[in-house]
């Protein structure tokens, strides 16, 4: 999936190193943490609250609810009340850590928490495992390319990465299905596992074969992209470490091509890479949501499409402040952890 | 001066292969767009006369087969180049004029504007972008000027951070004392001295959100959210989707389609990444 | 790449890793899928019988006061019994839980129907069904539930009377024909469960607070509450299906299926029926049909389930309507519907899947009147449509002088040039849309087919503020519902405005705007009527005013492909008897289910 994006400025070094001391440093950074988060909230409720439509909308028109029940609905949800009113309702329960109900009800019940628990484990799975095979790949074939740049491997892999960079992965997901499914009717096309087939029913071994069997077709789509991306990156990398002065150095002094590659490139060289999974993580997401819609994957792509076509603000709320607080969180807790880290500014 | 360094430039691009590819890629795509409907047999609004017109495969009456209302899909394709590129272009237009403004502005006056400015980039950065695409296209509708101003007006982030980051050394390289009372000084600095010098890399970033652009349009109309009356390569593979090619086998509805944006993403990421190596001072020495 | 310095250290690691690791810790804390343990008999599920029903879309909520789209139907049909039940061969509405019922006339002009139910039905937790449960179900319908209040409300709550176990009173304002059907379908719900949350005191009002009985809702639905009377009882549920166990109690016979799964979001029926992940296809493609009558191992119908896909045009006259008043000249909206091709419209955007006519009740419907025998019958005829617009003065170009070519002009200088909404998750609405378009601008009318979101698009008809909008309707069994889309004002659902001017938005169905007190008169007077004989006429002379005066444009009554895997189940019965009922609806697959048999 091709998209230009840098990381947040929680990332980005400061260019001049202050005099305040290190506690004061992290106060400010939490401080604006909050606030972004506090400004992530109000988005979330007035954007959701913006879209047309209700869930009594929905109910007058799909179930054709009478008017005593469309007020009742409304009634409860506080549907009724003035904007204002509802945000401050939002927030306090907010404050107990309770995400309020969903509107419709999903497989894991009608609290936000728990409906988003129930879907998030097969979407880690998926995003987890591409993620993983992605490192591997993108490690291997950038190495290869970058340490071989100019000959016709290195030409060969920068081709078929950038082409799956810029493959769209619902593209590549048809393409597959095409093939595997329609053609050769190889792979299952849908879902996480064979309906009926429950862990209590037809035992572990089976269960977990059977959804490996449905992993198999959405795992390649959505790695395949990643691992072009990753080629891209470790090439890139690689080139640059190579030029660096230690390694002429090291050449220099006889050591084995193998040994340098080793022990001097790829350390330095792997930094990169991990900045960037890092950040794929927040925009996986959105290649997540078409995947499984494709896959009929029950993660949370799917429930996100879901509720936005049902106007569950709760849910969509919930969803949208946990990927984004998780983004903002994980970067600031490197951030601050780099500041442990980095030699140049402890020693300031 | 500048124009010895643009004619540099061209130079080194016309060295570069990999540019020259994604040069003429690009070129290639923007005839077709402009003149390409002009040489068309099928309208791509005319319907095929009765059901036995349509889900055709390839043939030598249409060239790529039929839809499911027997529309000619190279017409559809030829006439998608259009709606494709000029969403990219006009929204890549519109994220770096955005991210470049704010990137200066930020990285040039620093204090609190810097820091209310980069707050509000890292929120446009952390929200998962295509569900917030989902939600404005939602309440926006699905016009092809709204898809244009949903994509540039989530996609600026990136170049505003990168602009940042260029201006705060620019600022240390450049020999002028800032004036604090005359505001007037101050945008005469920021355009006349640091755009100039922040311009080479916002370029080559510009050209990288062109292919991130057309991406996010594809996704956006394969999501149905694209417009139907201006229907782009995206809206090609919706409907191959929504009418269920794939079980049908009928490859040759999304196979064309997948692969022009395959190639004209291809295109935009070769040229940026060629700008890139040529404008970017720190990769020179590679 | 785009200048990326080498960055960052060892904390990038840790900060996916932490990321990952917080993602895995809400995993590990996530509730359990609702739903027990798996009930019927042997371990193995191989020897059980699965009967895998697929659908295209997912639930709702299963809870029977928050359901509200076809798969919930198809649970709670199964899980609950009714009052009356179809006959799959006849398509009538005969006695279910309700043995007998007569029907007094009284004084004010209300009705008191007087049931009685059988005494030998049990719930599933060994509890019997008696009035009391009629009645709450009824009331607590009626205040809270969102798909079945209407039905409920057809009698009044507040006055139902229980004389016993077995016999019960219930109070309607007339003797409207089609308060049977709404009855048949409201399920009975165990009092003894779900009225804690209700408190229904003698005088039919609940006396619960507010977040009590709206907690009902949230209720999630699992083995000890979603206890029923009917065919089949809960077994297990979760995002991909829900399961439900044969009732070996079952008071009106038994099936071969002892277990029946609804499988949801399935996006390729075809494939899924091949593969043989499911049994029957609730609606599969246009497109699978090629595919399924060359294979032996699967039949499908094509049922018709009265419901017809018109345009819907916006002819109100006033002040407050936006939409473009030249639709309110009815030659205008004539003309429309005369220059298209309904037959080629269905056959290209609705997989010719339908039946193109033009009348507002369908086929399969006992009131039934075939609009081509009508005098004043029409068709399709762009020369005519050409003759309406000149009538109508539109004889005039861009610039003013006569008309060539493009789009008409009025004298005062007015072009026809209309918008035609369509919901934007309805791809055939909007190839038909597509072809619309092309066929009226070359009787020189432009349309601009727009696709809206589906929410918006209902804020738009609902305060007159489009033009054109491809919508489709569904039918009950008696035709009230599809007459009373064009009542303006019946006295109970209708839209009206106040005295002093003041707008009052939408209470009934009629988005066109059109009114005519005639029509308003003999709607009033056929909706009491349950002979057929006596009732026959007026709603034939119904269907010609609404044809004469178009305020709608049927392009034809939709066909839906019913699939199912012939090789192991057999026996399926169409609605009515007849080659174009459905197999598969809600209110008839308890019917089916207990119908069909399984050949190994």
């Amino acid at each position: 999936m091709a998209g230009a994006f840098i990381p947040p400025s929680f990332c980005i070094v400061p260019k001049e190193v202050t005099n305040l001391s290190q506690a004061i440093r992290i106060a400010k950074k939490i401080f604006y943490l909050l606030i972004t988060i506090f400004f992530v909230l109000v988005f979330n409720f007035v954007l959701f609250r913006l879209l047309p439509g209700s869930i009594s909308t929905k109910m007058a028109h799909t179930a054709h609810a009478n008017a005593t029940a469309l007020a009742n609905l409304d009634k409860y949800y506080g549907l009724n009340q003035p904007m204002v009113q509802q945000f401050l309702t939002y927030f306090t329960k907010l404050l107990h850590l309770d995400l309020g109900n969903t509107f419709a009800s999903y497989g894991g019940g009608t609290d936000v928490w728990d409906v988003m628990a129930s879907r998030i484990g097969p979407t880690v799975v998926l995003l987890g495992l591409a993620e993983i095979i992605a490192f591997i790949l993108g490690t291997v074939f950038g190495v290869i390319a970058g340490w071989k740049r100019g000959k016709v491997i290195d030409k060969t892999l920068l081709t078929s990465s950038l082409t799956f960079y810029a493959m769209p992965t619902f593209w590549l997901s048809m393409m597959l299905i095409l093939i595997f499914c329609t053609k050769a009717n190889l792979l299952p096309s849908m879902g996480m596992y064979t309906t009926g087939f429950r862990k209590e029913i037809v035992g572990a071994a089976a269960y977990y074969k059977d959804v490996a069997r449905h992993l198999i077709l959405p795992l390649a789509c959505m790695s395949l992209g990643l691992a072009g991306e990753y080629t891209l990156t470790m090439r890139s990398t690689m080139m640059d470490v190579l030029t660096e002065d230690y390694m002429t150095t090291a050449r220099a002094k006889g050591f084995k091509e193998g040994y340098v590659l080793r022990k001097h490139a790829l350390p330095n060289a792997m930094l990169p890479m991990v900045t960037l999974i890092c950040m794929n993580l927040g925009f996986a997401i959105g290649g997540a949501i078409t995947l499984e819609q494709m896959f009929s994957w029950p993660g949370i792509g799917a429930l996100t499409y879901t509720a936005i076509a049902n106007r569950d603000y709760t849910l969509l709320q919930g969803i949208f402040l946990l990927t984004t607080v998780s983004t903002i969180v994980a970067n600031f807790l490197a951030d601050i952890l780099y500041g442990f880290i980095d030699p140049r500014i402890k020693n300031s | 001066m500048r124009q010895v360094r643009v004619n540099d430039f061209f130079r080194q691009v016309r060295e570069n292969k990999s540019a020259m590819v994604g040069v003429c890629i690009i070129i290639f795509f923007l005839l077709v767009a402009i003149f390409g409907p002009m040489f068309l047999h099928f309208d791509v609004s005319q319907t095929g006369a009765n059901i036995r017109d349509t889900w055709l495969a390839p043939c030598r009456q249409h060239l790529l087969g039929t839809d499911h209302l027997g529309r000619d899909l190279l017409a559809f394709l030829v006439t998608g180049a259009r709606s494709s590129l000029a969403v990219a272009f006009f929204a890549t237009l519109i994220s770096m004029i955005i991210g470049t403004a704010i990137g200066i502005i930020s990285g040039y006056s620093g204090g609190w504007v810097d820091n209310l400015l980069m707050r509000i980039t890292d929120f446009v950065l952390c929200i998962p972008w295509l569900p917030l695409c989902m939600v404005l296209a939602s309440f926006m509708g699905t016009s092809i000027i709204n898809i244009i101003l949903v994509i540039g007006l989530t996609g600026w982030a990136g170049s505003a951070r990168l602009v940042r980051a260029q201006t705060l050394s620019v600022k240390e390289m450049t020999y002028v004392e800032r004036t604090v009372s005359l505001g007037a000084r101050n945008w005469h600095i920021m355009f006349r001295h640091i755009l100039p010098n922040v311009f080479p890399i916002v370029f080559a970033n510009t050209v990288l959100d062109a292919a991130g652009a057309i991406s996010t349009e594809t996704t956006l109309s394969f999501l149905g959210l694209g417009d139907p009356t201006n229907p782009s390569w995206g809206m090609i593979l919706y409907y191959a989707e929504a009418n269920n090619a794939v079980s049908r086998g009928a490859w040759w509805y999304f196979l064309p389609a997948g692969i022009c944006v395959i190639l004209v993403v291809l295109g935009f990421t070769l040229m940026g990444y060629a700008f890139d190596e040529i404008l970017n001072p720190k990769l020179k020495e590679r | 790449m785009k200048g990326l310095q080498a960055m960052k250290p060892i904390s990038r690691i840790l900060a996916f890793l932490m990321v990952f690791v917080l993602l895995l810790a809400l995993c590990a804390c996530g509730s359990a899928p609702a739903g027990g343990t798996t009930t019927g008999g042997n371990a193995s599920g191989n020897d059980q019988v699965y009967f895998r029903l697929g659908f295209k879309d997912g639930p709702d909520s299963l809870n029977p006061y928050a359901a509200d789209v076809t798969v919930d139907q198809f649970v709670l049909s199964l899980i609950y019994d009714t009052l009356f039940a179809y006959n799959l061969q006849t398509g009538e509405i005969t006695n279910s839980l309700c043995t007998d019922y007569t029907v007094d006339k009284n004084d004010d002009g209300t009705c008191t129907w007087n049931l009685t139910l059988r005494s030998d039905v049990k719930f599933t937790d060994g509890q019997p069904v008696t009035a009391e449960d009629v009645a709450f179900s009824l009331m607590s319908a009626a205040d809270f539930s969102s798909l079945y209040s209407t039905d409920a409300s057809v009698v009044d709550t507040k006055k139902i009377t229980v004389t016993d176990a077995t016999h019960l009173s219930l109070v309607a304002d007339n003797d409207y024909a089609y308060i049977k059907e709404c009855l048949s379908n409201v399920p009975i719900v165990p009092k003894h469960i779900w009225n804690q949350y209700f408190k229904y005191g003698d005088n039919g009002v609940y006396t619960a607070d507010e977040d009590t009985a709206q907690s009902a809702k949230e209720v999630t639905p699992a083995a000890e509450n979603m206890i029923g009377s009917g065919l089949y009882k809960w077994d297990y549920a979760d995002d991909t299906c829900c399961t439900l166990a044969l009732n070996k109690d079952y008071w009106n016979g038994t099936s071969d299926a002892q277990f029946f799964t609804l499988t949801y979001n399935v996006s390729n029926m075809l494939t899924a029926l091949q593969s043989g992940e499911i049994d029957a296809a609730y609606t599969a493609n246009a497109s699978d049909i090629q595919s399924l009558s060359g294979n032996q191992n699967f039949k499908y119908v094509i049922g018709d389930n009265g419901d017809y896909t018109c345009v819907s045009f916006n002819c109100h006259d006033a002040d407050y309507s936006k939409g473009n008043p030249l639709l309110r000249v009815p030659e205008v909206r004539e003309a429309i519907d005369r220059c298209l091709d309904k037959s080629y419209i269905i056959q290209m955007a609705y997989g010719n899947l339908g039946i193109p006519d033009e009348g507002i009740i369908g086929a399969n419907s006992p009131y039934y009147y075939d609009i081509k025998n009508y005098e004043g019958y029409k068709g399709n005829n762009p020369d005519a449509a050409v003759a309406l617009l000149e009538k109508a003065g539109f004889t005039y170009g861009a610039d003013g002088s006569a008309y060539t070519s493009g789009t008409r002009y009025n004298a005062d200088g007015k072009p026809l040039s209309f918008n035609l909404y369509y919901s934007s998750d309805n791809t055939e609405d909007g190839d038909a849309a597509t072809i619309i378009a092309a066929e009226c601008s070359k009787v020189g009318i432009e349309i601009n087919a727009q696709s809206i979101e589906k929410y918006t698009l209902w804020d738009y008809t609902d305060s007159y503020d489009y033009d054109m909008y491809m919508i489709e309707w569904s039918a009950y069994n008696d035709p009230f519902f599809v007459l009373n889309y064009f009542v303006w004002n019946d006295g109970a659902n209708a839209y009206s405005t106040t005295v002093d001017g003041t707008v009052q938005y939408p209470g009934g169905w009629n988005d066109t705007g059109w009114n005519n007190q005639n029509y308003d008169a003999l709607y009033k007077q056929q909706v009491v009527m349950s002979d057929k004989t006596e009732r026959y006429p007026i709603v034939q002379k119904m269907i010609q005013m609404v044809y004469d005066a178009s305020p709608i444009s049927v392009l034809g009554y939709l066909g839906y492909v019913q699939a199912y895997n012939s090789a192991h189940w057999s026996g399926f019965t169409q609605l009515g008897g007849n080659s174009q009922g459905m197999i598969f609806t809600a209110p008839i697959v308890s019917q089916q289910m207990r119908q069909i048999q399984y050949n190994g």
